[in-house]
């Protein structure tokens, strides 16, 4: 059993990360993970089993809880999932991309967008696990990744063509 | 041709562009010696469980509805607080004339209270700094006492953002919450937020 405090460096920094990946600034993604520790150490018990998922998990809820606060419909867009399109992760996994035309559609994703990303390629979970970290149905993150597939697709397109104009 | 424009998986691609954000040893050490503030449980553990009562004597009805909640608001508040109290940002208008500070920040649809016959805020008024606490605009007044600086922020009073500072017009004390080490006092009067930083340590 392990507790907050026994966190390592690269808990910390992962952590970090996926604070800045939902979209928040650098100064506040450090905010964000002090506020989730405070209220990890007021409400999390002495002794957890996966405190580095725990960390995670608060991070997550601080950051959805203040922009339910603010009311910020950036941050939390209503989703239209008429539009389901039955998929696997697979198009995703062999997709290729310019290191630049991610840089730039990533600042224009929304929230919930660069979570899924984050989720899916840097701590490496499969959609059923999303699912379950974000309490979103599969077919709802199944559309969400076939819009996002289709505007990746369509920056990579248009960053190649600027680059050979 | 540059490397950026080398087509990558979009895996890595992603992995590479957000292990780019990385914390400073300093921040990193500033998050451990958070975690391991060990004293910050039992407190808040204490605390959690008079909220709850509270909540609940409140559900019977004998607060009334309007206490359900309270406490929830009045924590976030006092973090946001005592984050701001403990980074220090320079002041937009220099003054100790609180007329003066006045005039400068009436655009914030509301007029300064003054701290010191409110709430008996000590020391020497430094200046003024535009800022918000709760998504409201506010005004982040700092003083200097001989103990420290001591920051008090004030905002026109929303009920909603709000919930959990004492009503001072009705008799009631501060709302006093400690934060991150520092004492926050959460109160309002004449329709204004006052919330008062002050100590960098729980004494």
């Amino acid at each position: 059993m392990a507790g907050i405090a026994d966190l390592s460096d690269d808990d910390y920094q992962r952590a970090f990360r996926y604070a800045c990946s939902l979209g928040v600034n650098r100064d506040a993604a450090l905010d964000l993970v002090q506020t989730a520790i405070v209220k990890g150490l007021a409400s999390a018990p002495l002794n957890l089993d996966k405190p580095l998922a725990y960390l995670l998990t608060s991070v997550r809820n601080c950051f959805y809880n203040e922009a339910r606060r603010n009311k910020d419909k950036t941050h939390v867009a209503i989703e239209d999932v008429s539009e389901v399109i039955p998929t696997t992760l697979k198009p995703l996994e062999e997709m290729m991309i310019e290191r630049d035309a991610l840089r730039q559609i990533w600042a224009k994703l929304s929230p919930v967008e660069r979570e899924l990303l984050h989720l899916w390629a840097v701590e490496g979970h499969t959609l059923e696990e999303i699912s379950e970290l974000t309490h979103t149905p599969k077919g709802t993150l199944l559309a969400r990744l076939h819009r996002l597939r289709t505007r990746l697709k369509g920056q990579n397109l248009s960053h190649a063509v600027g680059g050979l104009s | 041709m540059s490397r950026d424009r080398d087509n990558v998986l979009l895996k890595d691609a992603i992995k590479e562009l957000v292990q780019e954000n990385s914390l400073e040893s300093d921040e990193l050490g500033q998050l451990k010696e958070l975690s391991e503030t060990q004293p910050a449980i039992p407190s808040r553990r204490r605390w959690l469980a008079v909220a709850a009562g509270m909540g609940a004597v409140s559900m019977a009805g004998i607060f009334g509805v309007n206490l359900i909640g309270v406490g929830n608001n009045a924590y976030a508040m006092a973090e946001e607080i005592a984050s701001n109290h403990l980074r220090p940002a320079p002041l937009d208008v220099e003054s100790a004339s609180l007329d003066e500070l006045r005039r400068e920040f009436a655009g914030l649809g509301f007029s300064l209270v003054d701290a010191a016959q409110v709430e008996n805020v000590p020391g020497q008024l430094l200046g003024g700094r535009f800022c918000s606490v709760a998504s409201t605009p506010a005004a982040r007044l700092t003083y200097l006492d001989s103990a420290g600086p001591i920051t008090v922020y004030q905002s026109r009073f929303d009920e909603r953002h709000h919930q959990g500072a004492a009503d001072m017009d009705r008799g009631e004390p501060g709302n006093v919450i400690y934060s991150r080490g520092v004492k926050v006092c959460l109160c309002h009067t004449r329709g204004v937020l006052l919330a008062t930083a002050s100590g960098s340590g729980i004494s």
